[in-house]
């Protein structure tokens, strides 16, 4: 029986997000670093604020983008896999901070 | 961000038409910490001790001041400005040498621009460019052998202060915050310098800094430039000696802004149908498509240093004289006449130039940024101007700004705003005339579409 797990991104603290016209661009303060998202890497970031789920990110991409779910869940992690080795999101397992009970 | 939010927020998304599909595309790039202002700096041709500057200029057993010989105005203390603006020396009618000029920078790597022969750009059309007259009547002073200063100078023409001969004194003046005034022991030289700082605005009574340009007749290096008790440059050659100390006026004016102000490694110019933020890296082309603007009609707001307060999107005016490099000059024939110092002998190579002598009355005071150009010269690429997404115009922003160790976060918010405001593009060029018509045009059609 698999483990249930509650992975919650969370934005580093000294990133600073810039919106423009198309994609995004953040900017790493403490390492003096730039990384600039294409259009959907930068909506996606914005789902990424402490609070929601992995889970409930790829159910609202299936829902609103009409991507399939192995698509969108493929991208989320890509890009979770990318900007964690940036160090500029964290992803915490909620399921295994919480309190017991 | 609650569940009802995220889908409104990503329905929107989806009607601008995002789409998952692929992997997600991050690029990732290190921002450079500037310290540094100049393009290029001053490296070789002289020596940057930093100990004691009477020590450092020559004998230790010099007397720790001069005596009458120092800084007098003698016969070779003119050497660069009159083999400069010398009829007999002047070149840009002999094609032997121009050619000869265009081989070696060719050889050299940099920036020939529309290559081949010069006669051949005036034929063209660059003559708007290239020709004019440009001397001023500062400069023609210098023709006069030992000048007297253009301007009033405050204290006494000739007088000793810290044990040199100083000849010649100019009033304060700041760049930025940084407040200075200048002294030489050549009063020739003297009013040269003048006339390339002169633009800067003059403040009343007390600077922070004195800058000095000593020549110290037979004694080798026999010219030296101070900023304060700091030996910037002793060298052989004076025009090192005076380009060390523009680059140090620079310096001086980014370190007494930056953290206050966004400061862009940049330029700025504008016409009545708006203002063009020019970025680069060194080598871009900034000066010298800044230089062609300004003589095509463009006023000059500011090169080299492009400061904003945070959150504006007004470049504040630094009008610096301009440096051209080597290998543009022989785009600015006329600018032999009216040249302020050249660096022929150093890896600068640089021509500085006041502004009133690329196009009189060009100075201008800033005005919203309405267009973002970054520059590339590519001698084999066909001259192209074309739109370029807010996001790399800022990430171009933030590479080329002045931030200390780090950039800190209002300096990127500020960043953002600007890249916010204005549409950017990207300007490959091999050839200045037709880049210079690109974005005349596009500045033009920016200006009538932002017409109600």
């Amino acid at each position: 029986m698999s483990e249930r797990r509650a992975l919650v991104p969370t934005p580093a603290g000294d990133v600073r997000l810039a919106r423009l016209d198309i994609g995004a661009v953040l900017y790493d303060e403490s390492r003096g670093r730039l990384h600039i998202l294409d259009e959907t890497a930068a909506v996606v970031w914005q789902l990424f604020d402490g609070k929601t789920t992995v889970d409930e990110i790829v159910s609202d991409l299936v829902d609103t983008l009409r991507a399939e779910e192995h698509w969108a869940r493929h991208y989320v992690d890509a890009l979770l896999g990318q900007l964690g080795d940036l160090e500029v999101v964290e992803v915490t397992d909620m399921a295994s901070v919480r309190p017991p009970g | 961000m609650d569940r009802q939010t995220r889908r409104q927020f990503l329905r929107r998304a989806a009607a601008a038409g995002v789409v998952i599909g692929g992997l997600p595309a991050v690029r990732t790039f290190d921002l450079p910490a500037y310290g540094w202002v100049g393009s290029p700096p001053i490296r070789s041709g002289g020596t940057t001790p930093t100990n004691d500057p009477v020590q450092a200029v020559g004998d230790p057993s010099d007397p720790p001041f001069a005596s009458e010989q120092d800084g007098g105005a003698g016969s070779s203390a003119l050497a660069v400005p009159t083999r400069a603006v010398s009829p007999a020396s002047d070149s840009s009618t002999d094609p032997r040498v121009l050619g000869a000029e265009l081989g070696r920078t060719g050889a050299q790597g940099s920036l020939p621009f529309t290559g081949g022969d010069p006669r051949r750009a005036v034929a063209l059309g660059i003559g708007g460019i290239v020709t004019g007259t440009a001397m001023t009547r500062g400069l023609q002073s210098h023709r006069r052998g030992p000048a007297v200063a253009s301007e009033p100078r405050l204290g006494h023409p000739v007088d000793r202060i810290d044990g040199v001969l100083w000849r010649y004194e100019t009033v304060a003046r700041a760049a930025f915050g940084f407040t200075y005034r200048f002294r030489a022991t050549d009063p020739a030289v003297g009013a040269l310098v003048e006339d390339l700082v002169r633009a800067f605005p003059r403040v009343p009574e007390h600077a922070h800094s004195w800058l000095s340009l000593r020549d110290r007749g037979s004694r080798e290096p026999r010219f030296a430039s101070y900023l304060d008790d700091d030996v910037l440059l002793a060298t052989s050659d004076q025009s090192l000696a005076i380009a060390a100390m523009l680059s140090a006026i620079d310096r001086a004016g980014v370190a007494s802004i930056v953290g206050d102000r966004l400061v862009l490694h940049a330029a700025a110019v504008t016409a009545p149908s708006g203002t063009v933020l020019l970025l680069g890296p060194s080598g871009a082309g900034k000066t010298t498509m800044t230089a062609a603007l300004v003589r095509s009609g463009f006023g000059y707001i500011a090169d080299e240093i492009v400061a904003f307060d945070h959150g504006e999107t007004t470049p504040q005016p630094y009008h610096k004289a301009i440096s051209l490099k080597g290998s543009s000059r022989w785009l600015f024939p006329d600018l032999r006449n009216a040249l302020g110092t050249a660096s022929d002998a150093g890896s600068g190579q640089l021509w500085h130039v006041p502004i009133d002598a690329i196009r009189s009355g060009a100075r201008s005071e800033g005005a919203p940024i309405t267009m973002i150009v970054e520059l590339r010269y590519d001698a084999a690429a066909v001259t192209t101007l074309e739109p370029m997404a807010g996001r790399d115009a800022l990430a171009s922003i933030v590479a080329n700004c002045f931030s200390g160790d780090r950039l800190d976060g209002e300096s990127f918010s500020s960043a953002s705003t600007l890249a916010g405001a204005a549409p950017a593009y990207r300007l490959v060029f091999s050839d200045l005339v037709p880049a210079c018509r690109l974005v005349h045009d596009a500045i033009a059609s920016a200006g009538r579409a932002g017409t109600p």
